[in-house]
C-alpha cells in the first residue's frame, strides 16, 4: 500500500529528519505540536502541522495515543511514523495505529511485545545462541555452590550484596582461588552494613565497549545488517559520541556480532529498522546481549553515512510492503551492503559541563552553525532567537562528520565544533572539543568508562564571549549614558579624526630609539650632548592632556597616529606617553589598562623613545611604597618599553629618588633625574633656592649615575632670563645633556627655550600645537619654525608636524566634556608658584565649593600656605597639601596666625597630616617645627626615608587574591597595578570582565553611545573585527530592563540591559537601629506568618510578638524588656531581611 | 502490621546520642521534644515511639502516620549560627535522610523537596519538621517521620500517587531499628559539614534538589511566585527565575512542581 501521507508522532530534529526522507518519496507530511512548541521548527518543516494537547501538557500531549489517532484520521493521514523516545516503544500505539487502518512505521506489535519485556527478550537471545550477561537471579546459599556458578559465568565477576548500594559489599573476583575468602568477606560487610548476608553473582567485566548492530528487515522475511556502531563515549547511560564503523574491532568479532544480532532478528520475525545492543569486553573481546531497539535510534545518522542508505526512506519503503530487493531500497543481499570511511556523530546540547551537565535553559542570543564539506546536521530548534525550555531533552543538533580514515573523521567534527557560536545559553561543545582533543579517543580506545575515568575532559577552558560582552557596554552606554560625562559640556564631533597621508616608506626610518638600542645608555647620553639640532620631546600623549583634558586621552586615539609619528617625525628625542596621572586615570575612568597601551603603542612605534614621569618613592601613586613596588614597577615597565625615566621627588629630596634612580639603570633604561625648579634665581632676595642650591643638587644626581639631567619647571616659574642662566651654569658644572621642561601658564615660556637653547640646552619639552600652550607645554610647531634659520635648527619637518598637529586638533573636539576654563595666569603666578596640573584642578576644586569668586584670594592664601610650611618645592603629591590647606584655611577664615596660635582645635586634611608627618620626605631645611607642633599635634614626624620602615610588599599574597579576582594566573604588571591601586585595580578587572576591554572604541561612541544606523568596527584581536550596528533599543520590561538590537558582522544580535532610569522606586525597608531598644528588628530573613501584638499593646518582658518563617523553620520574636507597642511595620505575609525594622515600642 | 521493636542500648551504644526518651505511645514527638528542650536536658537527646497518635506536620497538616513508620524527633545544639545557616539546617536533615535511604534502597532515585521532604521516585517518603524551642539560642528540635514498613497500597488514590514507603518500593520489610542507627549517623556527620564544611554541603544540596529545572509554583501567604526553579543559594534560598529575574525565596510552600 503506498503511503500519501505520513504523520509524525514525534517533535524536534527526529520528526524533520522523517518529513525530509517521506518527501524525498513524494509523500505529504504532518506534524503535531504542543503549545510549548509552537515555534518549534519541525512545525514548519512539515506540510500540515496540527496542535495537540492543551497548555501545560508539554510531554503528556506527545504520549496521548488517542488524540493523535484522531488527529491522524481527521487529516487523512495513512502512515504514522514514531521516532524514537515518546510512544515509539509502545505496542498499545502500534495496535491503536492498526486498529484505525494506519500503517505503523515499524515493526508489528508481536516484535514489539516480544522485545519490550526485558526477560523475554534475554531469552529469545538464549534460544538465538546469543550469549547474555550471565548471573543468578537468588542468593548464593555457599562458597562452593557459589564457586560453581561463577565459573560458569566465567571470572572475573562481581559479588553483589542483596540490599547494597554505593559500593558497600560489592567485590570483584578475578580468580577461582580468591573466591572462598572474598565470598566470605563479601557476607560479613553486608551483614554489618545492611542486616542481611545475601550476596549475588554476576559477570563482571571490567573495560566495556558499547556496540550495537543496525538492522533492516522487510515483510518478506528478508532482513539485513548494516554494519556495528560503537556507542562506547557514555556519561551515565547517555550516550555522547557514536562512531560507524567501530575503531580497532577485529573482523572476527564484527562479523560474529552481525551474526548474532541477524540471528535475534530472525528469531522474532524482525521487521523494519531496529538496533540490537551488545557490551563487548575490550580485553577478550568476549559480546553480551543488552537489548533489542525497535525503533530508529538517534545515531542512525553514522550508519547512514558510512553505507550511503537512508535508513529512513528504508522504513517508509517497508512499510509500504517493498522488498529490500526492490530498486527504490537496492539492498538484494548482504554483499550490497558496504561500508566506505568513518563517520562521527556528536550530540550538542545546552548542557553545561562545569556544573555536572545540568540543562540550561532561555533565550538564544546568538547562534552560528557549523557547515562545509563532510558535515551533516541534523537540528531541532536551533537558530538565534530560540527558546531552549526546560519540559524536553537539551539537544540543540546532532553533528555528523564523516572521513577517510577515523582520524580524518575527528579533525573534521573538531573544525566543525569550533565553528558552532552559541550564545544566551551553556552548550556542551568545549567538552566535546576535550573528547575529541583526547588520545584515547583518537586511539579508538574508550570504553564505557571513559568520560567518568578521564576528568581532564571537564578541564574547559575559559569561554571568550568578547562580542557579547563589548555590546552590552555599548548597549549600556545606550540606554543609561556613560557616567564619565554626565553632566558635562557636549562634544559635538562623531566624525572621525583624519589621520595625515604620509607615503610608507620601505621601512620604518632610523630613530633615536635604534641609537640607544645601538650604544646604550652611557654612550647615547654622550651622542646627544654632541647634537647641534635642538632636540624636542612631544608631550602630546601624556603631559599635554593631562594638563589641558584631565588626563582623559583614550588609547583608541592615541593608537591611531602612532603609526604616522614612527614615519613622520622619527626625528623627535622621545614621546612622553606614559606615567603620572595616565596610569590611575586609564584604569579608573576609561576603564582600559596602562600597560596594553604601551605594549600597542610600542609596537606601532619602534624607532622613538618612549619616556614616563616617575614620581620616585611615589612611582605612578601618589604616596610612597616599599622599594620591592617601585624595583618591580621600573623593571615592568622597562621590560614594556619604556626607555626613558624622568624620575623625580616632590621635595628634591635625594634619598628619596635614590631607590628609583638604582632601579631604572639597572634595568638598562635611560635615567633622567629632575631637579624640580621653584622660587626664582634672579631674584636676589630669594635665597632658598638659588643657583647654587640647583647645582648642587644637579652634582649629587650627576654621582648617582643619571644619564640626562632634567629641570622641571611644573609650574612654569623659570623666566626667560633664569632658564638661560641655569641651562649656561649647569652646563659648566655637570657633564649630562640637560633636558628642559616647562608649562607655558604664564604665557612666554617659548622664550625660556629659545633662550635655553642659544646655551646649549640640549632637549626641550613642547606640546603639539592643539595641545600646547596654557597650563600645558609650549607650542612644538611654531618652535620648531622659529628656530628654522638659527644654529639650533631642528631636524624636524615642520610640514609634517603640522599635519600630525591637524589630528590633535579633530581629537581635541571629542574631549569637549573635559575642557578647563581657566583663563592665562597673571604675573602673580611668580608669588603662588601653583604647578600647571594643579593650577586647572585647583580653579575646579573652587568651583565646586563655590569658592570661585574667591579664586585670587585662594592664589594668595595658597602662596601663604607655602611660606608657613617653610617654602617648600611644589608639585604632586606636595602641591596637592598645599592646596587642599589653601582651600580650607579659605573655607574656614583661617590666617596662618590662626594656625600658629592654635586657639582653635581643627582638623586637617589628610594630605596636610601626610606632608608635615614627614610621609611625603624631607624639605630642604626640614619643616617648621612650631607648624609641625600645631598641625601633629602629640604626632611625632617621620624624619628617614619611608619606604625604609615600610614592610616590603607581599607580591604572592597579591597574586593569590588575584587568582580569584580574575580566574585566572595574574601576570607581574597586573599584581603590581594591583598593589599600587588596589581598589581602582579590582573596578577595573570587574568591569572588563563584564564588558570586555573597550579600548577598541571610537571616542564619540565610548562617551555618547550609537545612534540608530551607525555602524563602527572594533578590532578585538589582530585580524579579527566586529562590524557592530546599531538598530533600535526596545520598550522597558516590567523589571525595567530594556533589549537593545544590533547586526554584529551582518547577523541581528541583541542584549538586555538594565534601564537605570527605570529602576523599580521602591520603598526601601526601615532598619532598626540595633542600640535603640525600643526598636525591634529581624534577626533573620524569612516571611512573617503570626503577628501576635497591636499598636497600644503592653506587652512583658518574653511575650511572644510575632513570628517569622524561613525554610518551614519557624522562629518566635519575643520582647526583650516590657513596653507598650507604638508602631506595628508589618503583617502576615510580610517578607523581611535581616534587620528590618518591625516593631517600635513607645 | 508487627509494631516496631528497637535495641534502645544499641542504639545509644552505636550512635553520637546522649539520652533516649521512648514512649510505647505519643501523641507527637516534636511536641514532647519542644517541652524536653526548654529544659536544660543533654544533647543530642532522641525522642521515639514506635506508635505517634497525632504527629504534626507544620501548620493544620498533619503527618500521616500509622503503625510501621519511623517517627522520631531529634534535640541538637549546633554551634551558634547565624539565623540563615540555622534554617537551612531542614536541607541538610533532608541530605542525611536521602543518603541513608540510598543504601536500603540503591536503584531508587532519592531528592530533596525543598525546604523539608524528601522524595523517593518521585513521591514523598519523609517529612521533617524542625522548630525552635528557644529563640534567642541555636538549639534545635528535628522532627523526623520516615514511611518505612506502613504500606500504602490501602491508602486512597490521592495519597498513593503523592507518597509511597519502603517497603512499597522494596517489596519487602525493612528493619527501622537499622535505618534509625544509619539516620543518626548520617544526621552526626552531616551537621558537622553544615558547621565546618559548608561549601561541600551546598554541592550536596545542589545534587539532591527535586525543584532543580522544573516549573514551579511557591506559595508565600497567598502570594505565588511561579517560575524555573534555578536550583538552590549558598543560604539555602529557593531560586525562582520568573522569566525577567531571579527571586530568591527563603519561605513559602511548594504547591505545583
Amino acid at each position: 500500500m503506498k503511503i500519501n501521507k505520513l504523520l509524525v508522532a514525534n517533535r524536534s530534529e527526529i520528526a524533520t529528519r522523517v518529513f525530509r526522507s517521506a518527501s524525498e518519496l513524494g509523500i505529504r507530511t504532518v506534524a503535531i505540536y504542543t503549545y510549548e512548541d509552537r515555534y518549534a521548527l519541525h512545525r514548519f518543516k512539515a506540510d500540515e502541522a496540527y496542535r495537540v494537547g492543551s497548555q501545560g501538557e508539554p510531554i503528556r500531549a506527545y504520549l496521548d495515543i488517542e488524540s493523535i489517532i484522531h488527529v491522524a484520521k481527521k487529516h487523512g493521514v495513512d502512515a504514522i511514523h514514531p521516532g524514537y523516545g515518546f510512544l515509539s516503544e509502545k505496542p498499545e500505539f502500534a495496535r491503536a495505529c492498526e486498529a484505525a487502518g494506519i500503517v505503523f512505521v515499524g515493526p508489528p506489535v508481536s516484535v514489539l511485545e516480544s522485545l519490550g519485556d526485558k526477560t523475554t527478550a534475554r531469552q529469545i537471545a538464549k534460544r538465538a545462541g546469543v550469549p547474555i550477561l550471565g548471573g543468578t537471579d537468588s542468593a548464593i546459599q555457599s562458597a562452593e555452590s557459589g564457586l560453581e556458578t561463577a565459573e560458569k559465568l566465567g571470572f572475573p565477576i562481581i559479588l553483589k550484596a542483596a540490599h547494597g548500594g554505593g559500593g558497600r559489599g560489592m567485590r570483584v573476583v578475578h580468580a577461582a582461588d580468591e573466591f572462598a575468602s572474598q565470598f566470605e568477606q563479601a557476607q560479613r560487610e553486608s551483614l554489618s552494613a545492611f542486616g542481611s548476608d545475601e550476596i549475588f553473582i554476576e559477570k563482571f567485566i571490567s573495560r566495556a565497549r558499547h556496540i550495537e548492530v543496525q538492522l533492516l528487515g522487510d515483510q518478506h522475511g528478508n532482513l539485513l545488517h548494516l554494519r556495528e556502531r560503537d556507542c562506547s563515549v557514555q556519561r551515565r547511560h547517555q550516550k555522547v559520541v557514536e562512531i560507524a564503523p567501530a575503531p580497532n574491532l577485529p573482523e572476527k568479532v564484527r562479523d560474529a556480532l552481525c551474526d548474532a544480532a541477524l540471528a535475534i532478528g530472525h528469531e522474532v520475525g524482525y521487521q523494519n529498522a531496529g538496533t540490537v545492543e551488545f557490551l563487548v569486553d575490550a580485553d577478550t573481546n568476549q559480546f553480551y546481549f543488552i537489548e533489542v531497539n525497535p525503533r530508529i535510534q538517534v545515531e542512525h545518522t553514522v550508519t547512514e553515512q558510512v553505507t550511503g542508505i537512508d535508513i529512513v526512506k528504508s522504513q517508509l519503503l517497508v512499510a509500504q510492503g517493498e522488498k529490500l530487493s526492490s530498486d527504490e531500497i537496492g539492498l538484494a543481499s548482504q554483499q550490497d551492503v558496504s561500508v566506505r570511511g568513518f563517520a562521527l556523530q556528536c550530540r550538542v546540547t545546552t548542557e553545561d559541563p562545569e556544573n555536572g551537565f545540568l540543562p540550561d535553559y532561555g533565550r538564544i542570543s546568538h547562534y552560528r552553525s557549523a557547515a562545509g564539506m563532510g558535515v551533516r546536521l541534523d537540528a531541532g530548534s536551533a537558530y538565534s532567537g530560540a527558546v531552549v525550555n526546560p519540559f524536553y531533552d537539551s539537544m540543540l543538533v546532532k553533528v555528523t562528520a564523516s572521513g577517510r580514515r577515523f582520524v580524518d573523521s575527528i579533525k573534521r567534527m573538531r573544525r566543525c565544533l569550533t565553528e558552532f557560536r552559541v550564545r544566551g545559553v551553556k552548550t556542551n561543545v568545549p567538552f566535546l572539543i576535550k573528547v575529541m582533543d583526547h588520545e584515547t579517543f583518537i586511539a579508538g580506545d574508550c570504553t564505557t568508562r571513559f568520560i567518568d575515568e578521564t576528568p581532564q575532559l571537564f578541564k574547559l577552558p575559559k569561554r571568550l564571549d568578547r562580542a557579547t560582552r563589548m555590546l552590552t557596554f555599548l548597549a549600556d552606554v545606550i540606554v543609561n549614558e556613560n557616567a564619565l560625562v554626565k553632566d558635562l559640556p557636549v562634544a559635538k564631533r562623531r566624525d572621525p579624526a583624519t589621520l595625515p597621508k604620509i607615503p610608507f616608506p620601505e621601512k620604518t626610518p632610523i630613530g633615536t630609539r635604534d641609537r640607544l638600542l645601538e650604544m646604550g645608555p652611557e654612550k647615547f647620553s654622550g651622542w646627544i650632548r654632541d647634537q647641534r639640532p635642538l632636540l624636542f620631546t612631544d608631550t602630546t600623549f601624556r603631559d599635554a592632556h593631562q594638563s589641558l583634558l584631565a588626563t582623559r586621552l583614550r588609547s583608541y586615539d592615541l593608537l591611531q597616529i602612532s603609526e604616522s609619528y614612527s614615519l613622520a617625525a622619527p626625528e623627535l628625542f622621545s614621546l612622553e606617553m606614559w606615567g603620572g596621572a595616565t596610569f590611575d586615570t586609564s584604569m579608573r575612568f576609561l576603564k582600559e589598562s596602562p600597560w596594553d597601551r604601551l605594549t600597542r603603542m610600542r609596537e606601532q612605534i619602534p624607532n622613538i623613545l618612549f619616556q614616563m614621569l616617575l614620581r620616585a618613592s611615589n612611582a605612578v601613586g601618589y604616596t610612597n611604597y616599599p622599594d620591592n613596588v617601585v624595583q618591580a614597577f621600573v623593571q615592568e615597565a622597562a621590560s614594556a618599553g619604556i626607555d626613558v625615566f624622568r624620575v623625580f621627588d616632590a621635595l628634591n629630596w635625594i634619598p628619596n629618588m635614590k631607590v628609583a634612580m638604582d632601579a631604572v639603570i639597572q634595568s638598562g633604561a635611560i635615567c633622567e633625574a629632575s631637579i624640580c625648579y621653584t622660587g626664582d634665581i634672579l631674584d636676589p632676595s630669594r635665597t632658598k633656592y638659588d643657583l647654587k642650591y640647583y647645582v648642587d643638587l644637579a652634582k649629587q644626581l650627576e654621582k648617582m649615575g643619571a644619564h640626562i639631567l632634567a629641570i622641571k619647571d611644573m609650574a612654569g616659574l623659570c623666566k626667560p632670563d633664569a632658564a638661560r642662566l641655569l641651562v649656561k651654569t649647569l652646563k659648566q658644572e655637570i657633564g649630562l645633556p640637560i633636558h628642559f621642561h616647562t608649562h607655558d601658564t604664564a604665557g612666554v615660556q617659548a622664550a625660556a627655550i629659545l633662550n635655553a637653547a642659544e646655551v646649549d640646552l640640549d632637549i626641550a619639552d613642547a606640546a603639539m600645537a592643539p595641545m600646547s600652550g596654557g597650563t600645558a607645554q609650549p607650542n612644538l610647531n611654531t618652535i620648531v619654525e622659529a628656530l628654522r634659520f638659527s644654529d639650533r635648527k631642528s631636524d624636524l619637518d615642520v610640514k609634517k608636524l603640522d599635519a600630525l598637529a591637524d589630528y590633535w586638533r579633530a581629537v581635541r573636539e571629542f574631549y569637549a566634556p573635559f575642557e578647563s576654563q581657566v583663563l592665562p595666569a597673571t604675573a602673580d603666578l611668580y608669588h603662588h608658584e601653583m604647578p600647571g596640573g594643579q593650577y586647572t584642578n585647583l580653579y575646579q576644586q573652587a568651583r565646586a565649593l563655590g569658592l570661585i569668586d574667591q579664586w585670587s584670594l585662594i592664589c594668595e592664601v595658597y602662596a601663604q600656605v607655602n611660606q608657613l610650611f617653610g617654602n617648600i618645592v611644589k608639585v604632586t603629591p606636595t602641591s596637592k597639601a598645599v592646596g587642599d590647606m589653601a582651600l580650607f584655611m579659605v573655607a574656614n577664615d583661617l590666617s596662618p596666625d590662626d594656625v600658629l596660635s592654635g586657639n582653635r582645635e581643627l582638623a586637617y586634611p589628610a594630605s596636610v597630616l601626610d606632608l608635615i608627618g614627614g610621609n611625603m620626605g624631607q624639605p630642604p631645611g626640614g619643616f617648621p617645627p612650631e607648624v609641625q607642633k600645631r598641625i601633629l599635634k602629640d604626632q611625632k614626624p617621620l624624619t628617614t626615608r619611608p619606604g625604609e620602615t615600610m614592610p616590603p610588599a607581599d607580591f604572592e599574597a597579591t597574586a593569590a587574591e588575584l587568582q580569584v579576582l580574575l580566574g585566572r594566573t595574574p601576570t607581574r604588571q597586573e599584581i603590581v597595578s594591583s598593589i599600587l591601586y588596589p581598589k581602582v585595580f579590582a573596578d577595573f578587572a570587574n568591569h572588563n570582565k563584564k564588558y570586555y576591554d573597550p579600548s577598541g572604541i571610537p571616542t564619540p561612541v565610548f562617551f555618547y553611545g550609537m545612534e540608530p544606523g551607525e555602524e563602527i568596527s572594533v578590532e578585538i584581536e589582530s585580524g579579527k573585527t566586529l562590524i557592530v550596528k546599531y538598530l533600535t533599543t526596545g520598550e522597558p520590561h516590567p523589571d525595567g530592563r530594556r533589549t537593545v538590537f544590533f547586526e554584529v558582522n551582518g547577523v541581528p544580535r541583541d542584549v538586555t540591559v538594565l534601564d537605570r532610569s527605570q529602576e523599580p522606586s521602591t520603598p526601601q525597608a526601615v532598619k532598626a537601629d540595633i542600640g535603640d531598644p525600643k526598636q525591634v528588628g529581624s534577626t533573620m530573613p524569612g516571611m512573617v506568618v503570626t503577628v501576635a501584638v497591636k499598636p497600644g499593646d503592653v506587652v512583658r518582658k518574653g511575650q511572644k510578638l510575632l513570628s517569622l518563617e524561613a525554610m518551614k523553620m519557624e522562629t518566635t520574636v519575643a520582647a526583650e524588656t516590657e513596653g507598650k507597642v507604638s508602631e506595628v511595620l508589618i503583617k502576615t505575609g510580610s517578607q523581611v531581611e535581616t534587620g528590618d525594622l518591625l516593631i517600635r515600642f513607645e | 502490621m508487627n509494631k516496631q521493636t528497637f535495641d534502645l542500648l544499641g542504639i545509644r551504644n552505636e550512635t553520637f546520642l546522649r539520652e533516649i526518651s521512648y514512649h510505647d505511645e505519643l501523641e507527637s514527638t516534636n511536641s514532647t521534644a519542644m517541652k524536653l528542650a526548654v529544659d536544660d536536658c543533654d544533647s543530642p537527646l532522641l525522642v521515639l515511639t514506635p506508635c505517634q497518635t497525632s504527629g504534626r506536620g507544620r501548620g493544620t497538616n498533619t503527618w500521616w502516620s500509622t503503625d510501621g513508620a519511623l517517627t522520631f524527633s531529634l534535640i541538637l545544639d549546633l554551634p551558634m549560627l547565624g539565623p540563615e545557616r540555622l534554617s537551612s539546617f531542614s536541607l541538610t536533615v533532608g541530605l542525611a535522610i536521602c543518603q541513608t535511604l540510598e543504601q536500603v534502597a540503591p536503584l531508587a532515585d532519592l531528592a530533596i523537596k525543598w525546604p523539608n521532604d524528601v522524595y523517593m521516585n518521585d513521591r514523598k517518603v519523609c517529612g521533617i519538621l524542625i522548630e525552635k524551642p528557644i529563640p534567642t539560642e541555636s538549639r534545635l528540635v528535628v522532627g523526623i517521620g520516615i514511611n518505612v514498613n506502613n504500606s500504602l497500597r490501602q491508602a486512597s488514590d490521592e495519597l498513593r500517587t503523592a507518597a509511597t514507603s519502603l517497603i512499597d518500593e522494596l517489596g519487602s520489610e525493612v528493619s527501622a531499628n537499622q535505618i534509625l542507627i544509619q539516620c543518626l549517623h548520617q544526621i552526626e556527620s552531616r551537621m558537622r559539614d553544615h558547621v565546618h564544611h559548608q561549601q561541600a554541603l551546598l554541592d550536596q544540596w545542589r545534587a539532591y534538589c527535586l525543584l532543580t529545572g522544573r516549573s514551579i509554583c511557591l506559595d508565600q501567604h497567598g502570594h505565588t511566585i511561579s517560575g524555573l526553579c534555578r536550583g538552590i543559594d549558598g543560604d539555602g534560598a529557593l531560586l525562582i527565575d520568573d522569566g525577567t529575574s531571579v527571586q530568591r525565596c527563603v519561605s513559602g510552600s511548594v504547591t505545583q512542581f
